[in-house]
């Protein structure tokens, strides 16, 4: 049987009965976060089996939608109701409700398009752009920056990014916040500084050329804070585990923004998946020591093919590419 | 006779599962048990909260009760989570199930609390300034703590002498007043006194010591 933790094992972890072997098995399920669903489902269905005692629930929850009305009136008023109230309508208002519903559904399931403008980069292509507060940021490859279409500058300015971008930002007279939301478990938050930022499944990274920049590193549930000094590179691999090295040429991770790459040792595998982001090319080594053999050197290239060439040179390998799919072998 | 409801004393119930049966479509059914309420929130937040509160608040309860050994306590502390719940609007936001996310932040409030009762310093090595509420899951190792500090808790509790425990239970779990449970048990208030402070001692001895070995041994297995 594959199935090393059974509903057996979790009920009796949670009423204190467990082997420590087990415990290691239960351990290492927990690692598969759909598990950990599993182990609160579980959890809910023990405390239902066994209750402590049967709290009073409808008095809670009358408290509890006192607690939420009081909350509400605290509340500045928002335009679009955050909550319907439930109530009777006469029957032929319904449709006109209905209607209505739809409308502010489709305006509210659109809204972050509405609200906010996204600039794309396709693979390859490298776009400089100017934002409304005079920062400018370069956005590299196979990249995604979303920023507020109203009152960016004015009201706050907040960015979001996937992949990887160089931020040149201009400090504002009333010392206003630069913020970089990411999906890598971190922000960057500034004030007026050159820094770049890379944020992509494989993990996350932020240099910091000049000035001073606060890092707010949130995995799991946890949240701390990190203030960077220029030249500080900090870097977040898959797994969320976060490290800080002094890096002696900070200016190597802007290269990309001329078309330059920059290797010092870099791996194969490494270049693979550079080549994966930027590009979009999938790449397969034939031999396995292809993928342990590593590059240093500088070199530009405008595109794929040129990039092709020069590694395949640097790496004295032949390569074919056929359409998305590059093939490396001696 | 303990006084503590005991998972095991149960025997009228149908053994609700076969020992080793796999668990198949744990996944179809995860995503399936929630779908009315997820549904409700879509059309009405305000109804959405309340078959949430609803389904899972007693077994909440029932949960934290293990921890911070009060019913009133622990009910404070799952109506504290479902109204953060409204205030942050968490149905937008969680990457989780909601009974993983209301477990989760139950958890996470009850151990603070018995932290703040029990030692200043952090109980399971795990950081003092816990956050209340999770958008996302934690770590197995913080998961399994949180349930070994209450078994922990159990243990010690029972180990108390039976007069001892019964002052206790009815002091904390029940929220009776010292002179209620002296005139109940027929001890004068200075006994009762007695036996709180004992029990509390206890379990603050045995949650410094029990949980270092505990940890020592995770960290030596």
């Amino acid at each position: 049987m594959d199935q090393p933790v059974t509903k057996h094992t979790l009920f009796a972890h949670f009423a204190g009965r467990l082997s420590p072997l087990q415990r290691k098995l239960l351990e290492d399920w927990l690692r598969e976060p759909t598990h950990r669903e599993v182990y609160y489902q579980w959890l809910e269905e023990w405390e239902r089996l066994n209750a402590q005692y049967l709290a009073e629930e409808d008095e809670a929850l009358t408290t509890s939608m006192a607690q939420v009305e009081a909350w509400e009136k605290t509340q500045l008023p928002v335009a679009g109701q955050r909550t319907q109230r439930d109530g009777r309508f006469p029957f032929r208002w319904a449709a006109t409700l209905a209607g209505l519903l739809l409308v502010m559904t489709g305006l509210y399931l659109g809204r972050s398009a509405i609200l906010n403008r996204s600039i794309t980069t396709a693979y390859g292509e490298i776009h400089r752009e100017s934002l409304p507060d005079g920062s400018t940021v370069t956005l590299n490859a196979n990249s995604l920056l979303r920023l507020p279409r109203f009152g960016f500058g004015s009201r706050s300015r907040e960015v979001f990014l996937r992949g990887e971008a160089a931020f040149s930002v201009k400090h504002t007279t009333d010392d206003q916040r630069f913020v970089v939301r990411t999906d890598n478990d971190f922000d960057v938050v500034v004030l007026g500084t050159e820094f770049s930022v890379y944020a992509r499944p494989q993990g996350g990274r932020v240099v910091l050329n000049r000035g001073k920049v606060q890092l707010a590193y949130h995995p799991g549930t946890k949240i701390r804070q990190l203030t960077m000094k220029p030249g500080d590179l900090v870097s977040l691999d898959r797994r969320g585990r976060l490290a800080l090295r002094r890096e002696v040429q900070p200016e190597i991770h802007a290269a990309w923004q001329d078309h330059r790459f920059v290797f010092r040792e870099t791996s194969v595998q490494e270049i693979a998946s550079l080549l994966r982001e930027t590009y979009g090319l999938t790449v397969s080594l034939k031999g396995k020591e292809l993928a342990d053999r590593t590059v240093s050197g500088t070199f530009q290239a405008t595109n794929a093919d040129e990039f092709l060439q020069v590694i395949a040179e640097l790496l004295e390998v032949n390569y074919r590419r056929q359409n998305d799919t590059v093939l490396f072998f001696d | 006779m303990s006084i503590l409801p005991s998972p095991s004393d149960e025997p009228s119930r149908p053994d609700p599962f076969q020992p080793g049966e796999a668990p198949r479509d744990q996944e179809s059914l995860l995503t399936d048990t929630e779908w009315a309420i997820r549904l409700a929130f879509q059309t009405s937040v305000r109804t959405g909260y309340e078959l949430l509160f609803k389904r899972y608040y007693r077994p909440l309860c029932s949960q934290a009760v293990r921890f911070v050994y009060s019913k009133e306590v622990a009910q404070d502390l799952v109506s504290e989570v479902f109204l953060n719940f409204w205030k942050n609007q968490a149905h937008l936001h969680i990457s989780t199930s909601y009974r993983a996310y209301l477990f989760t932040s139950v958890r996470n409030r009850a151990y603070n609390h018995v932290q703040d009762e029990f030692r200043r310093e952090a109980l399971l090595g795990i950081p003092t300034d816990q956050p209340d509420d999770a958008l996302t899951y934690e770590d197995p190792q913080q998961i399994l703590q949180f349930t070994e500090l209450y078994n922990r808790l159990e243990i010690e509790i029972r180990a108390l002498p039976p007069q001892c425990q019964r002052v206790f239970v009815l002091s904390r779990f029940e929220g009776k007043k010292g002179r209620e449970i002296a005139e109940e048990l027929q001890i004068s208030p200075k006994t009762v006194e007695a036996h709180m402070l004992r029990a509390l001692t206890q379990l603050r001895k045995a949650l410094l010591t029990g949980l270092l070995v505990l940890l020592g041994f995770l960290i030596g297995g």
